[in-house]
């Protein structure tokens, strides 16, 4: 009788912290993509629970410290980095978008990485977000540097970082087919 | 109502094959990247442990952090793939469910050690493990088609266990739902339209899908189709006779989602949700109340 009550209690307790998480995560997924500010009491309050250590612990044990906003409110736009390879004498050796990867899957997992590019082009201008982008400048580095090791005679690495702009299907269908690759940052190693 | 949620019988073949599941697919999640895995989880990877650790909560167990603690007892030659070793081997043991619960419990550490060490690597799929893993951690899922049902002898558990999963699952796809629903772009079409156009999605079997451009309904259906599904997911798997076309749908969807933008992981595991949750196979007395209940009708 103790065992199912504890159960239906943390049952319970279970469930209200993955329905907190998903409405914190959908506020913050809402106002981000309005550009609104996060000013409204139930996410400073659900935000604020989240943190709360032992919570936290236990959210990010059990996995439920993930929203379920996959491809929303709206499908963003993916990226792609241009690695170009250049040699002491500034020729260009190679070009590849890609880290030299031997399994398709690794692909998924770099291209979940990519999305820290969104940083770079939108949000609040704040010292959180200048953090950030020393961050992503930092990944970029290294992403670069290890592509660098792996070719001989490199001199220097170009990093392009794209957003990658597929016509939309109203655009299309007028006859504009072409992907626009819009070039968001630059960095030479 | 309570009474209810207690009253769900035959669940533990479901939960033996949610535990077989969610072996396996732990296992496959390091195996499709063998050749990478150094990229991703090494003391060399693409971005330095240290760069990828800030991301990381302080309280998290890193992988890096377990491998230096194992080298300091002693075994100098330890290494990240001698590490990734041991998480396969307790995953076969949670497979065949060998101290099932046990084993649970140290591939769950274990899989967060992994992913949270490069959390910006990580992806929908990882988080739907860790909370698989977490609930073979507490449900009854060794009872059954398990070396510890041959040892141990088990009272029969009650439904409260399914009962949360359903809830859980009705949770995520509501809320999946209400996200896309905030959108504009899912209930024009163009959602649909961008997700099959991005970079390095429909790579697997490069489906010419520029076509759908001259039916837009057939995309703007498309769209609709997935926001009602997951939206109305609660309301639909609550009457027996909504409930297996509901679940249908989504597994179609599913299905859709592995194909096209080839996130097979994904996929597989949310399938294996649904088909737990809601393909309980009928015991001999389910299925006799429920002829008995049908003549008395008629």
């Amino acid at each position: 009788m103790y065992k199912q009550r504890f159960l239906l209690l943390w049952g319970i307790l279970h469930i209200i912290l993955i329905t907190v998480v998903s409405l914190n995560s959908l506020l913050e997924s809402y106002y981000s993509f309005y550009d609104f500010k996060k000013g409204n009491v139930v996410f400073t309050v659900t935000n604020k629970l989240l943190y709360h250590s032992s919570i936290s612990i236990y959210i990010n044990y059990t996995g439920t410290n993930t929203g379920y906003g996959f491809f929303a409110p709206n499908v963003s736009s993916g990226f792609i980095l241009v690695y170009t390879s250049i040699n002491h004498e500034g020729e260009e050796i190679s070009k590849t978008t890609l880290p030299p990867f031997k399994n398709k899957a690794s692909i998924k997992k770099y291209s979940a990485a990519l999305s820290m590019y969104f940083d770079e082009i939108g949000g609040e201008k704040d010292d959180t977000s200048d953090i950030e982008k020393k961050y992503i400048n930092a990944v970029t580095n290294c992403m670069a540097k290890k592509i660098k090791a792996t070719d001989k005679g490199v001199d220097c690495i170009n990093v392009k970082v794209y957003l990658y702009d597929f016509p939309s299907l109203k655009k299309y269908r007028q006859g504009n087919a072409k992907p626009r690759l819009l070039l968001i940052k630059e960095i030479n190693i | 109502m309570f009474k209810r949620l207690y009253k769900v019988d035959n669940q533990l073949s479901s939960f033996a094959f949610f535990r077989i599941m969610t072996g396996v697919l732990s296992i496959v999640s390091v195996l499709i990247i063998r050749d990478d895995i150094h990229l991703f989880y090494s003391d060399d990877p693409i971005v330095p442990n240290d760069l990828l650790e800030l991301k990381t909560r302080e309280f998290i167990v890193t992988l890096p952090e377990i491998v230096a603690f194992v080298q300091d007892l002693g075994w100098v030659s330890f290494t990240f793939n001698h590490f990734i070793l041991v998480f396969i081997g307790l995953n076969l043991l949670l497979i065949i469910g060998f101290c099932s619960r046990m084993s649970a419990i140290l591939v769950l550490f274990s899989q967060i050690a992994i992913v949270k060490s490069a959390v910006i690597f990580s992806y929908g799929f990882d988080y739907f493990l860790s909370m698989s893993l977490f609930y073979c951690c507490i449900f009854p899922v060794g009872q059954n088609f398990s070396i510890d049902s041959l040892i141990w002898k088990y009272s029969k558990p009650n439904g409260i266990y399914l009962s949360i999963f359903r809830i859980h699952i009705c949770i995520a796809y509501f809320f999946s739902g209400l996200f896309k629903a905030l959108g504009y772009n899912w209930l024009n079409g163009e959602s649909i339209w961008k997700a099959v156009h991005l970079p390095y999605v429909n790579t697997d079997f490069s489906i010419p899908l520029d076509w759908m451009a001259d039916f837009p309904y057939l995309i703007i259906a498309i769209g609709v189709f997935t926001i009602l599904i997951e939206l109305l997911h609660p309301l639909l798997v609550s009457f027996r006779k909504t409930r297996d076309l509901c679940v249908m749908a989504t597994i179609l969807m599913h299905v859709g989602i592995a194909v096209i933008l080839n996130l097979w992981l994904f996929s597989a595991i949310m399938i294996t949700w649904n088909l737990t949750a809601y393909f309980l196979p009928e015991s001999t007395n389910q299925k006799l109340a429920r002829k008995v209940s049908l003549n008395v009708s008629t």
